[in-house]
């Protein structure tokens, strides 16, 4: 009998900003062919994925990046001593850049990632997009970085108003006028750091698609979604899958152009004249992916068959009309749970 | 006079509810708008809608005219329909 794949996942802050790492992992435990162990990896004590029931086998907290490579590294090294980790899934935007840096170190330790390379995670940067669109031939709405409150007053001669405001990982706010700029601009840079991206409004429906790359060129399975209900965070509460022919084209031949290797989310709107403007390329796996699994392609599984080297035919379709609908849920822990995660920095499903 | 055809792609069901696959919209029609649409979707020509409704209903030409020019305008905002020949 095989042994199980000892898959570490982040991103288990299932909050009204979710992370991923709750519905990969409920796809990749949805496997029929697949026998794993889940180690959840934590950033703070109260990410409700610690304390799900089903989710994880155990959680670790980690540092974050911020905390410097060697500490980061030191930590996930120690945690694979005890848990022999065979795959890591890192779903945070900020992490991806230490992860991808580390691959080889971490393959070194027998630890297989299933990421972009640094080059295609650069490329697709937001401050990249406009070059990112002329270079694969994708419509892109015009944006700017700007790095100081000086570069304000002179957005006029390049935007009409309103304008997004947005960080460089996450956040993106509508500004009306200069003084919202303002506003924006210094609480994103307070929290996500310098540069600040300016972008056009385009005014249309967004439709995004989680997509799965192999690396060649080839991808692997492809969904598309429109949000029906958007938090004020702009997060999907609520979604329903669609047919989207032109949207899958543009999918595919991204991905066929760029070599895309891994999870990724494009984000676009369409306009009423039938136009696909490209907003954001995130370069993994987004928190809506359970909707995919349930249509018919589960994406996580997909990728950690591709991570272990397994034999991964293509999705060749999905269910459309396929609706997901989030909610909230109170549940009841006890304070000894925290306190384990707390001072000892884990907790398993066994002591819930 | 050809009618406008409803798309291929939309999905309606007994009740009056109203599926577009490529946008994820959804809308509910009220009975005769059902019926209405079922008819498009059998490529009945527009005379031929006109006499079956007011072979139904208790409505004079005129009213329904203006209810019929109304209906095929808010189609056509909603982009659930193609024209003749597209």
């Amino acid at each position: 009998m095989n042994k199980p794949i000892h898959i570490a996942v982040t991103g288990l802050n299932n909050t009204d900003n979710p992370g991923p790492g709750v519905p990969v992992i409920r796809g990749i435990r949805e496997s029929s062919d697949l026998d794993v162990r889940i180690i959840g990896l934590a950033y703070e004590n109260l990410e409700p994925g610690i304390y799900m029931p089903g989710i994880t086998d155990i959680t670790y907290l980690i540092p974050y990046p911020s905390a410097g490579t060697r500490v980061f590294l030191n930590r996930i090294l120690e945690i694979h001593e005890r848990e022999r980790i065979d795959l890591i899934i890192p779903n945070f935007d900020a992490e991806l850049f230490t992860f991808i840096k580390s691959e080889k170190l971490l393959a070194q330790h027998g630890i297989r990632t299933f990421l972009p390379s640094l080059a295609q995670l650069e490329e697709r940067s937001k401050a990249n997009l406009p070059a990112f669109g002329a270079k694969y031939g994708v419509k892109v709405p015009k944006s700017k970085e700007i790095t100081s409150l000086n570069d304000i007053p002179s957005l006029r001669e390049d935007f009409d108003y309103p304008l997004l405001v947005k960080g460089k990982f996450y956040d993106a706010y509508l500004a009306y006028n200069s003084e919202q700029v303002i506003t924006h601009f210094n609480k994103i840079a307070a929290k996500w750091g310098l540069p600040v991206i300016i972008q056009e409004f385009i005014k249309g429906t967004e439709v995004n698609v989680v997509a799965l790359g192999d690396g060649t060129g080839r991808t692997v399975g492809a969904v598309s979604m429109r949000k029906q209900y958007i938090t004020d965070k702009g997060k999907a509460w609520g979604g329903i899958t669609i047919d989207d022919p032109k949207m899958m084209n543009i999918t595919r031949d991204l991905i066929s152009q760029t070599g895309w290797k891994g999870g990724m989310e494009l984000e676009m709107i369409k306009t009423a004249s039938g136009d696909y403007f490209l907003i954001e390329i995130n370069p993994r796996i987004p928190a809506w992916v359970y909707l995919a699994v349930g249509a018919g392609q589960n994406i996580p599984e997909a990728l950690v068959k591709l991570a272990m080297g397994q034999e991964t035919p293509g999705f060749l379709n999905y269910q459309v009309g396929k609706m997901f609908i989030r909610y909230s849920w109170d549940m009841l822990g006890d304070i000894s749970q925290f306190e384990k995660i707390s001072m000892e920095g884990e907790l398993s499903t066994g002591s819930l | 006079m050809e009618v406008m055809r409803i798309k291929p792609t939309i999905a309606i069901n007994d009740n009056g509810f109203l599926f577009d696959p490529n946008t994820g919209e959804s809308y509910t029609t009220n009975p005769v708008a059902r019926e209405i649409i079922f008819m498009m979707k059998q490529n009945l020509p527009e005379s031929d809608i006109r006499k079956a409704i007011i072979s139904r209903y208790d409505v004079d030409e005129v009213t329904l005219e203006k209810n019929l020019i109304d209906f095929m305008a808010m189609l056509r905002h909603y982009n659930l329909c193609e024209e003749p020949g597209q």
